[in-house]
């Protein structure tokens, strides 16, 4: 049963709240707005009692499938569980009624806060030092490629390309190219990892940066690291880590020690902040010393008093890349997952995170093509080729896996992999609970087998069917139109 | 960790499965010699009502004040469904609505909030979302820049000084020109605009604007349109409850910041950046879309649609690179809107500009007039006797923020305040920080 649009809801002159009376002199909006500048319509907006609209949200809610319902194996996305305390910190009214504006002496909590995280962040990634203001990963690896440009601009070249696996998140050139720069693509070796041979054959002088993730793409580990790194750096070029999957390496591996010049981290992602249905997240980026001149205004000052300052004079600053600061509370709440586990915490949530996707690949991984043999880390892909022999593809198999109370995994993606199906079960997740996903997983490649219609026309337990993908590009309709309007 | 949920028992387990002998046979691929060698040096663990003291002690060190500091960052009454709905794990847990048939409820908010903000700016299409007001901008510039083909961008100087920061950060690396439009008595200079007009992509304007002066929103739309550029708004969409929209006027996008119908102020973020253009810009849109359509049996839903804009297909061609949004917010932005209606955001924005006029009519009278004569809505910049953080520093110790030193922006106007009145303040609060204030002119 659909639930109706909210502006096909409600009644004219409806509202769910209330405004007290105004308590100063009114009716002057006319004499103090010039004629052509008042709006002459009303925008069509709701009109809704509060029951009416709680409803209609609960309603849509119901409609979602989420962390706090069932198991997410969104490979990529670190779908982990969201601990309620963090949205209580978040919401303490001397961290919300904060003005970004105020000066230092009244928002010394907020600054504290921020300094200590960059500090643990700083620790976690074995680098130097770090700027809390991108909102998103994407953002983070914008504004970390920004810095680069701005480190080889200062040395007398920004340098042309920026080398990418094809192995890599789409985020990757697309920042790249956001920022000037061209992207070369090489291709993975047969094991899935870095080719060095490619490497070496595109590797110049005229390359600003190799993008890299590690573990990368297909839940595997870049071995030859340190290789790479040496290659890298021989050029005068710098080492970028995409750090989306930096569940599988806190207190194992800090990219600093392994040569990575930066890195941005997901903070929604690897430090438990809530995906809210595509954000907002958090995307921090950590650099090497002879980066951090180049990092967004403003730095946070400590000073010798201990108390803290915004620091404005930073010459060489690649400037802004958000108005404010940061995602404020989303930082909060990261902050607090740090605090509430400490180092040996962080290292059993990683040692978590890939004892369960390898256990969840023992339990499947023969029923399935592996195009990449493990040990994976925090998460694996596995290929759908066998079952598309017998007509079924993947994206069937993701929407059967709707119809038994789970997400799918993310599919398609890394794009090497045909029929990709990219699994990442996090450390949150019971053995009980990777091992109800297993038999889940199981049984639609036994309905492969026996019964591939039943694959082909899922999910039919799903509040909607598959949806007409093609009639909503070749027809757009983005917003809702009264009829007759 | 007694958190996590696998215990000695089901390690040994699950590691005899995998047939391993031990975990650190798993981590085989790593080299020994970049493994790290102790544990991480962080504070350490905090147990649940530890951490809640500590943090709670951090938010605490904090000083709220009564605050007249608007500036981009906005304190308006937040009905309680609002985060009473927000917080529901069905919304907050989600991601991305990669599967539509298992995220219906995001989707259709999301097309929901389009469409308000369609409704709002009058443009005819809105994304959901950007991260927030300057990128918002800074992506809006890149529309303008493929649509013209020219790489020169004009910037109001108007527009909020650290919008326009992030405009230029984001301009640098792609050899795109940012050029300043200076003010004259408040307001964007028609003469200094014609000078520089002629080879630009289009015109940023921020109605009203940072000021808090009303622009001559047609005058900008018809210069820049008059040289063959677009123009682009930055607006505060509850002016927009009684403001012209941009899109109404013939602007060609409309970007901004929802903070202020979305999200406590939270230091700046997260709040809700919004991109809405006219049709003809649809397909250099950057960000999400969500479009109604209708499922194998004729029943109707909503899918993301339009992605080969989108860097997970179109990679290095993609119209931008953003992935994860600020979609949380925009629910809060719509659940607000919805809450209020169109009347209840009306008397929202009405009361804030009767309120604000009445604290500078006061000021005024006690000798503290505004520096400009233009019309404002609900913030003023009031021209101080001396400097303007004698006033900051006076009241603070009295708990009164009493607006933003304009010294402490680029360019600094030493004399200035600028003044945010929200529709939360009483008379008397108002009355008392204006008394305070001509207690500091007499010195």
């Amino acid at each position: 049963m659909a639930e109706r649009i909210i502006y096909e809801l409600g009644s004219k002159g409806r509202r769910a709240v209330d405004l007290p009376e105004l308590d100063v002199p009114g009716g002057n909006l006319d004499a103090i707005l010039p004629a052509g500048a008042r709006r002459r319509t009303v925008p069509m907006l709701p009109e809704v009692d509060e029951l009416e609209l709680i409803r209609h949200f609960v309603r849509l809610s119901a409609l979602n499938h989420h962390v706090e319902k069932g198991f997410y194996p969104l490979g990529s996305c670190t779908m982990k569980a969201n601990p309620p305390v963090n949205e209580v910190l978040a919401s303490l009214p001397g961290f919300t009624g904060a003005h970004p504006l105020w000066p230092a002496r009244l928002i010394q909590g907020s600054l504290r806060l921020m300094a200590e995280l960059e500090c643990m962040l700083a620790e976690i990634c074995g680098l130097h030092a770090v700027t809390l203001q991108p909102a998103a990963g994407a953002h983070g690896e914008l504004t970390g490629l920004m810095v680069v440009r701005a480190y080889h601009e200062n040395r007398g070249n920004p340098r042309k390309r920026v080398i990418i696996p094809d192995s890599a998140h789409g985020t990757n050139p697309a920042s790249a190219s956001l920022v000037g720069y061209e992207t070369v693509e090489i291709k993975s070796d047969p094991d899935g990892l870095v080719d060095l041979a490619a490497l070496e054959r595109v590797l110049d002088e005229d390359t600003a940066v190799f993008m890299l993730t590690n573990p990368n793409t297909l839940g595997l580990f870049e071995r030859r690291i340190c290789q790479i790194q040496k290659m890298v750096h021989a050029k005068g070029a710098l080492l970028y880590m995409d750090g989306a999957n930096m569940n599988a390496l806190l207190g194992i591996v800090r990219p600093g020690d392994t040569g990575f010049d930066l890195v941005h981290l997901n903070l929604h992602k690897t430090f438990s902040t809530p995906h809210g249905g595509g954000g907002p997240g958090s995307g921090p980026l950590v650099v090497s010393k002879r980066l951090e001149p180049f990092l967004p205004v403003p730095r946070i000052a400590c000073r010798q008093d201990g108390t803290y300052e915004w620091d404005w004079d930073r010459p060489q600053s690649i400037g802004k890349v958000m108005t404010w600061w940061g995602n404020f509370a989303v930082l909060v709440r990261a902050y607090a997952y740090i605090r509430a586990l400490g180092g040996a915490g962080l290292a059993e949530v990683s040692e978590g995170a890939i004892l369960n996707a390898n256990y969840l690949l023992a339990l499947v991984g023969d029923r399935f093509d592996l195009p990449y043999s493990g040990p994976c880390m925090h998460e694996f892909v596995l290929s759908g080729d066998r079952q598309k022999k017998r007509g079924i593809r993947t994206l069937d198999m993701a929407k059967r896996l709707l119809d038994k109370g789970v997400h799918a995994p993310t599919v398609y993606f890394p794009i090497i992999v045909s029929e990709g199906m990219m699994i990442e079960p996090t450390e949150t997740e019971s053995r009980e609970s990777v091992e109800s996903f297993a038999r889940a997983l199981l049984e639609v490649a036994d309905e492969v087998e026996h019964d591939p219609d039943l694959v082909h026309g899922a999910p039919y337990t799903t509040p909607v069917s598959r949806l007409d993908e093609t009639r909503a590009a070749r027809q757009p309709d983005l917003a809702y139109k009264r009829r007759g309007a | 960790m007694s958190r996590l949920p696998l215990t000695a028992h089901d390690r040994e387990v699950m590691l005899s499965r995998i047939g391993a002998g031990n975990f650190e046979e798993l981590l085989r691929p790593i080299p020994t010699d970049i493994r790290l060698s102790r544990a991480l040096d962080l504070p350490p663990p905090l147990a649940e009502a530890a951490l809640v003291a500590h943090v709670s002690a951090l938010a605490g060190a904090n000083t709220p004040v009564l605050s007249f500091v608007g500036a981009g960052s906005y304190q308006h009454f937040r009905p309680a469904v609002v985060d009473y709905l927000c917080g529901r794990p069905e919304f907050r847990t989600a991601y991305t609505p990669y599967q539509p048939e298992v995220s219906q409820g995001t989707l259709q908010t999301i097309y929901e909030f389009q469409t308000a903000i369609v409704e709002l700016t009058g443009m005819d299409v809105a994304n959901a979302s950007m991260y927030e007001g300057g990128s918002a901008a800074a992506e809006a510039v890149f529309m303008a820049v493929a649509a013209t083909g020219r790489p020169c961008i004009l910037v109001s100087d108007g527009v909020h000084p650290l919008v326009r920061r992030v405009v230029e950060t984001y301009a640098h690396p792609n050899g795109i020109a940012v050029r300043r439009v200076p003010l004259l008595g408040g307001t964007t200079s028609m003469a200094a605009l014609r000078e520089v007009v002629s080879d630009a992509a289009g015109l940023i304007y921020q109605q009203p604007n940072f000021f808090g002066c009303i622009e001559d929103q047609p005058g900008l739309i018809e210069a820049s349109h008059g040289a063959g550029g677009l123009a682009i708004a930055s607006v505060d969409p509850l002016s927009l409850a009684i403001l012209e929209s941009p899109g109404a006027l013939g602007a060609d996008i409309a970007a901004g910041e929802g903070q202020a119908l979305a999200a406590p102020m939270s230091f700046g973020g997260p709040g809700v950046g919004f991109l809405a253009c006219k049709q003809s810009l649809i397909r250099r849109l950057p960000g999400r879309l969500v479009g109604a359509t209708a499922d194998s049996q004729g029943r109707p839903g909503f899918v993301l649609t339009l992605q080969a804009r989108e860097q997970h297909i179109r990679r290095q061609k993609a119209t931008s690179n953003i992935c994860t949004n600020q979609a949380l917010v925009a629910l809060a932005f719509l659940v607000t809107v919805s809450a209020l209606g169109p009347r209840g955001l009306e008397d929202m924005a009405t009361q804030a500009v009767e309120k604000a006029h009445y604290l500078q009519r006061n000021l005024e009278a006690r000798g503290l007039p505004s520096a400009f004569d233009s019309p404002f809505l609900w913030e003023f910049t009031v021209r101080t006797k001396g400097p303007a953080s004698a006033y900051v520093d006076a009241l603070l110790p009295r708990g009164i923020m009493p607006g933003l030193d304009l010294g402490t922006i680029d360019p600094p106007m030493t004399d200035g305040l600028l003044v945010y009145v929200s529709e939360l303040r009483t008379r008397q609060e108002l009355d008392q920080a204006a008394a305070l204030m001509e207690e500091v002119r007499h010195g």
